[in-house]
C-alpha cells in the first residue's frame, strides 16, 4: 500500500520522483489516478523525461500553497494572465524544453502549467515568420508530407509548408 | 520533438490573439507552419485580412506591410485564399522623403514573391511622378527596386504599365515586361530614341496612350527619321492611339504623311486621338508641319479629318 500522504511518479525511463501528493493538486490526471488507483505503488508518466518532470513538479511545489481557483479553460480571454516572477525559470527556458514543458503540462493536465507554457510559446511566435517558427519549434519532425523541399521562397526567408 | 496535441495549438492560438500585437497576422503566420498548426490557426485568421487591391511601394512603406506582404504570397502559393481582386502593383516615389532604402527593397522583395505566385488578377503596375529631387528616390535606385520586383529571366504575367515621367525606367522595365504588355499609358514622356526602342519590344501592344510631355532635356537622345511609322510598324497589334503631336512652339511635330502611313501600317487601328502638347518635340525637325497658328487647333482637326478618312477607307 502506498503512502497516501506522497505519491511516486515514474518517468518513462523509469526514474522515480516521490513528492506530497499536495503538490499535485492542481494535476486533474493525478487526482484522477488517485482517486482509481491509488493503492497502486506509483503512477506512470509516460512520454515525460525525468528532466522535464523535475520541472513539472519544481513548478507544482512552488504553486503549492496557491489558493486561486483552478483554471477552467487555460486560454480564459477573460482572465488576463499576469506574469509570476516565480516562474522566471519556465519563460527563459530555451524553445525546445519549452515545447516539452508544453507536452508534459497538457499530460498532466495542470491547467496552470498549461497557461503558463502556452503564453510563453504565444509570445515567442508573436511577430515571427513562418521560418522563423518552424526554426524553433521545428514541427517539420511530426509530418514531413508537410516539407516542401524544394525552397522555392527561400529568397527572403518565408518557406512554407501547407498543403490543404 | 513532441507533436502537439490540437488542444494545446488551439490554446496557444487563442492566447495569441488575445495578446499579440498583430494577431492576424500572427495568426497567418502559424497557418503557414504546418498542416497541424493551420487547423487550429486559420479558423482564427479573418476572412478580409487582403481587401486591398494593390501592393504599394512607398517610403513609408513599414515592416507590418512587408510582413503582410510575404505572407499574402505564402497564401496564395499555397491556396490557402484567392485574391482575385488583387489588380495593381502601385509605385510612389515622391511621397515623402526616403527613410528606410532597406524597407524599401524589402517591400521589393515580398512583392516580387507575389508576382512569382502569378495571381490571376495581378495585371497592371503603375508608377507615379517620378521626382529628381535628390532627396527623392533616384532613377537607378528605382532600376534596382524594380530589378527586384521583375528579376532577370522570370515571366510577369503584365499587361498594362501606367507611368509618369522617367524615360530611363519606363525602359528598363519594358525590358522585363514588355512582351505581355497590351496597354501602355504614358505621361510626362518624350518619344526619343530609348522610348521609342523600348516600345518596339512591346510586340503584343494593343493600346498606346502618351500625353503631357516635357521638352526634352539635355541627355536625350532625338528620334530617328521617320520614327513614329517605325514604331507603327514595330507595333502591329495596335488598336489604339492617343497621342499628342503639338511642340512647346505651338507647331505640330507629325506630318500628314506621318500620320496616314501610321494609319496605312495599323491596319486593326480603331481608335485614333491626337492632343495638343510636348510630348513629340524630341521627334525630327523634319517632321515639323506647320499648320496653324499658335493655339490654332483648325490644323489639328485637318488632320484628323484626314486620319479618320483613312481609317474609314481601310
Amino acid at each position: 500500500m502506498s503512502d497516501p500522504a506522497n505519491i511516486t511518479l515514474v518517468t518513462m525511463d523509469g526514474t522515480t520522483f516521490t513528492v506530497p501528493s499536495a503538490y499535485l493538486h492542481r494535476s486533474k490526471l493525478v487526482q484522477d489516478w488517485l482517486r482509481s488507483e491509488g493503492d497502486k505503488q506509483a503512477m506512470e508518466v509516460k512520454h515525460v523525461t525525468p528532466f522535464v518532470l523535475q520541472g513539472v513538479l519544481n513548478f507544482c511545489e512552488i504553486h503549492a500553497e496557491d489558493t486561486s481557483e483552478p483554471l477552467a479553460d487555460p486560454a480564459d480571454p477573460t482572465k488576463p494572465f499576469e506574469a509570476d516572477p516565480r516562474d522566471d525559470a519556465f519563460r527563459g527556458m530555451p524553445d525546445d524544453q519549452l515545447l516539452q514543458f508544453t507536452m508534459a503540462a497538457d499530460i498532466l493536465q495542470i491547467p496552470e502549467l498549461v497557461r503558463l507554457t502556452a503564453q510563453e510559446m504565444a509570445s515567442r511566435i508573436d511577430g515571427k515568420s513562418p521560418d522563423q517558427i518552424r526554426a524553433m519549434f521545428n514541427p517539420d519532425d511530426l509530418a514531413e508530407e508537410d516539407v516542401d523541399s524544394d525552397n522555392e521562397m527561400g529568397e527572403v526567408g518565408e518557406e512554407g509548408a501547407i498543403s490543404k | 520533438m513532441p507533436y502537439l496535441p490540437p488542444e494545446i495549438l488551439s490554446q496557444i492560438f487563442r492566447l495569441l490573439k488575445e495578446t499579440a500585437q498583430n494577431p492576424d497576422l500572427d495568426l497567418l503566420a502559424a497557418s503557414l507552419v504546418c498542416t497541424h498548426w493551420c487547423a487550429e490557426a486559420w479558423p482564427l485568421v479573418p476572412p478580409d485580412l487582403f481587401p486591398d487591391r494593390s501592393l504599394l511601394l512607398k517610403d513609408s512603406s513599414g515592416k507590418d506591410a512587408i510582413r503582410r506582404t510575404s505572407l499574402l504570397a505564402l497564401c496564395l502559393r499555397y491556396e490557402l485564399i484567392q485574391c482575385d481582386h488583387l489588380e495593381s502593383i502601385e509605385i510612389h516615389h515622391e511621397l515623402d522623403y526616403i527613410r528606410d532604402r532597406d524597407n524599401l527593397r524589402a517591400m521589393a522583395a515580398a512583392i516580387h514573391q507575389v508576382v512569382r505566385v502569378q495571381s490571376p488578377g495581378l495585371r497592371r503596375i503603375k508608377i507615379h511622378p517620378q521626382n529628381y529631387n535628390p532627396c527623392y528616390l533616384r532613377p537607378a535606385e528605382m532600376i534596382e527596386l524594380l530589378d527586384v520586383i521583375f528579376p532577370p529571366g522570370e515571366v510577369a504575367m503584365l499587361t498594362e504599365l501606367t507611368i509618369d515621367r522617367g524615360s530611363e525606367i519606363t525602359a528598363h522595365l519594358i525590358e522585363r515586361v514588355g512582351p505581355t504588355l497590351r496597354d501602355i499609358f504614358l505621361r510626362g514622356f518624350q518619344f526619343d530614341a530609348l522610348l521609342l526602342e523600348a516600345l518596339g519590344r512591346c510586340r503584343n501592344l494593343e493600346c498606346l496612350s502618351a500625353s503631357d510631355g516635357w521638352l526634352p532635356g539635355p541627355g536625350a537622345r532625338p528620334a530617328p527619321p521617320g520614327a513614329v511609322a517605325i514604331l507603327a510598324a514595330a507595333l502591329p497589334n495596335l488598336t489604339t492611339l492617343r497621342i499628342s503631336i503639338n511642340n512647346w512652339e505651338g507647331g505640330p511635330r507629325v506630318s500628314n504623311e506621318q500620320l496616314r502611313e501610321i494609319v496605312t501600317r495599323l491596319p486593326d487601328l480603331k481608335h485614333l486621338a491626337v492632343g495638343v502638347d510636348l510630348t513629340l518635340a524630341c521627334l525630327p525637325r523634319a517632321a515639323i508641319f506647320p499648320i496653324g497658328e499658335r493655339g490654332d487647333n483648325h490644323g489639328i482637326v485637318d488632320h484628323l479629318a484626314s486620319v479618320e478618312a483613312n481609317i474609314t477607307k481601310s
